[in-house]
């Protein structure tokens, strides 16, 4: 009797806990049904008085979940509203926004964005230049060889500071305390780092004096440090292998840090007689007040005297680095400028005839906005894919890097900003007039044989009544492309809930 | 202008149900043997669409217990229901027989 009084609260219970999802208005009429069968059920259950009735009973019971849900979230009510929403202009620039949000979390907060855009962690980074030789076509040309970074060395007058580079990184496996991280290193000479100035978050920029060991000496990324080894604050205490041999790293570079690319997790300093025999790429810090037109000439001086060198179809160049970064931004503004020309006058061809022009000065000023708007977020997310995710589109020469390359993410862009301006200015001219909702109910008029004689097109409807859009089917000169026409109040009560209810069924 | 109501074969089978005389949520579970989380919410796509009405019963008939609300297919349900036995042909086969005592 007790198991039975059990199973009736259990029920009870159950059906209060179903109440709570059915909206307030229908909640006691829901109960009241539900309530009502348990009572006339649990008539039934005592007189059989079986345990197996009694759990069919509490079953029965749990799915007056399911039913309370229909209530709340019913799929058509739920498709109504969502297809209610999507027509808005909060969904498109919400849609947008998640996109970007998407982006940011798949890269890791736009690491190469930022390492672009802010300033570089080092001192005076307007002092701090590449040195190359350029003239040629091939990839080659860019590096020299390791004894003229030697022979500018001694050129006290003109550089500060200068060290080489390897040509080449490559993919390596760093194993530090049981724990393995595949990276792209660099071989770097040492004195790199105090050449541009950088102050490490950990450790030091250059081997230790004192090193007697054969252990390689590392310096770890930021993004390295943090996304391998969960910042571990003892990391320059412990032994490391980088592809096997023993190493040791030696510091932890500030966050923004990068260099020749961001793809670089660790650097390894080496000395000067691995070099020797190398073609490298070559960094250097200038004096203070001192041109890089007389730096040039002045180090393709030293090296023709010295060695012999012609340069007939070629020239040492000194290159800021930070132009050398600034360098794809400017070519993907210069792709941005010309999609945007185009587009420009493909809108005051009347092509697309977006937006009436009599009209009220604050609507005017609403549907811009939300233009330029939505156009600006469809341009950060291809930027942010294109930067973020091409390999590597806008590192100077490391050997990985070509122009091809360069030029494919350029391209990737170029294209992109074309198809994003035309793809708002699409969505833009399938919107309300008025409240910016997107145009429903597509209707064919006309018909083609009287293409001379008539208008021939779609017209679509503003969900809330405000007015009608009529899109050519052809282009023809004496005909607007799309023209709006915007309904007074007479036209509401056709558009009121009710109606369309009627109309939808 | 109204589109015309498709009904799934669950809740055509439902509709015959509540047309056979079984007119409470509890009975149509106990012939069918659905479950309640499929009657239910059936019972109420199907009164929403106009092809059943819901209705408290008669104080008289509750004898000291709460009042239950039964289901009773309307004219409108009718007609979709004869097109939906076209459609399924099993549903003869598969629904209850018709109940010879009231509510």
């Amino acid at each position: 009797m007790k198991a039975r009084l059990t199973t009736l609260r259990q029920c009870q219970m159950i059906l209060r806990m179903a109440s709570w999802i059915v909206p307030r208005q229908v909640r006691t009429e829901w109960r009241r049904e539900w309530e009502a069968e348990l009572a006339f059920a649990w008539k039934t259950a005592q007189a059989k008085g079986s345990s197996s009735v009694l759990a069919r009973l509490r079953w029965r019971c749990s799915g007056a979940f399911l039913d309370a849900a229909w209530y709340r979230w019913n799929r058509e009510d739920l498709r109504h509203r969502g297809e209610y929403w999507s027509q808005t202009p909060t969904f498109v620039l919400s849609a947008l926004l998640g996109v970007l949000l998407l982006l940011a979390g798949a890269s890791g907060a736009f690491p190469r964005m930022r390492s672009i855009l802010l300033r570089p962690p080092y001192a005076d980074p307007q002092r701090v230049v590449t040195v190359s030789r350029t003239g040629g076509i091939s990839s080659a040309e860019w590096v020299v060889p390791y004894l003229w970074v030697d022979l500018w060395r001694r050129h006290e007058q003109a550089l500060e500071g200068v060290a080489a580079y390897s040509w080449s990184p490559r993919r390596t496996t760093i194993r530090i305390r049981g724990r393995q991280a595949d990276v792209v290193s660099l071989r770097v000479e040492d004195g790199l780092f105090q050449v541009f100035g950088v102050e490490p978050l950990l450790g030091q920029t250059s081997r230790p004096s004192d090193a007697q060991d054969s252990r390689i000496c590392l310096l770890l990324s930021y993004e390295t440090w943090r996304r391998k080894f969960s910042r571990d604050p003892d990391i320059l205490e412990r032994n490391a292998t980088l592809d096997g041999q023993p190493a040791i790293v030696i510091g932890v570079l500030p966050e923004r840090f990068w260099f020749p690319s961001a793809d670089v997790g660790v650097w390894r300093l080496e000395d000067k007689s691995s070099f020797s025999k190398e073609l490298v790429g070559v960094v250097a810090r200038l004096r203070p007040q001192v041109s890089e037109r007389w730096v040039e000439w002045v180090l393709q001086r030293d090296i023709s005297n010295m060695t012999g060198e012609a340069f007939t179809d070629s020239s040492v160049e000194v290159w800021p680095l930070q132009e050398r970064i600034e360098q794809p931004l400017i070519s993907y503004a210069v792709a941005l400028s010309i999609a945007l020309l185009v587009m420009m006058a493909v809108t005051w061809s009347g092509r697309f005839n977006l937006y009436p022009r009599r009209s009220w000065r604050l609507g005017a000023c609403r549907w811009w906005t939300f233009f330029a708007t939505k156009s600006f977020l469809l341009l950060l997310i291809l930027l942010a894919a294109v930067v973020e995710f091409t390999p590597e589109p806008y590192v100077f020469p490391t050997g990985r890097t070509t122009f091809v390359m360069e030029s494919v993410s350029l391209w990737v862009f170029s294209v992109g900003c074309m198809f994003m301006l035309w793809w708002s200015l699409k969505d833009q001219q399938s919107r309300c007039r008025v409240c910016l909702r997107r145009l429903v109910l597509p209707a064919h008029v006309g018909h083609y044989g009287y293409l001379l004689l008539g208008w021939v097109g779609t017209e679509l409807a503003c969900p809330e009544g405000h007015g009608l859009l009529h899109m050519t089917e052809t282009d023809v000169c004496w005909l607007d492309p799309a023209q709006w026409t915007q309904l007074d109040e007479s036209w509401e009560s056709l558009f009121s809930e009710r109606s369309k209810e009627e109309v939808l069924g | 202008m109204g589109t015309p109501v498709k009904l799934s074969h669950t809740s055509a089978l439902i509709l015959q149900t509540v047309s056979h005389g079984y007119r409470y949520g509890f009975d149509i579970m106990d012939v069918t043997g659905l479950p309640s989380g499929t009657v239910y919410p059936a019972l109420r796509r199907l009164e929403r669409d106009q092809l059943i009405h819901s209705q408290w019963e008669n104080e008289a008939l509750a004898e000291e217990r709460p009042l239950r609300k039964y289901y009773r297919v309307t004219r409108l349900g009718k007609e979709i229901l004869a097109s939906a036995v076209k459609r399924y042909p099993l549903l003869e086969r598969l629904a209850p027989e018709v109940k010879t005592r009231g509510r």
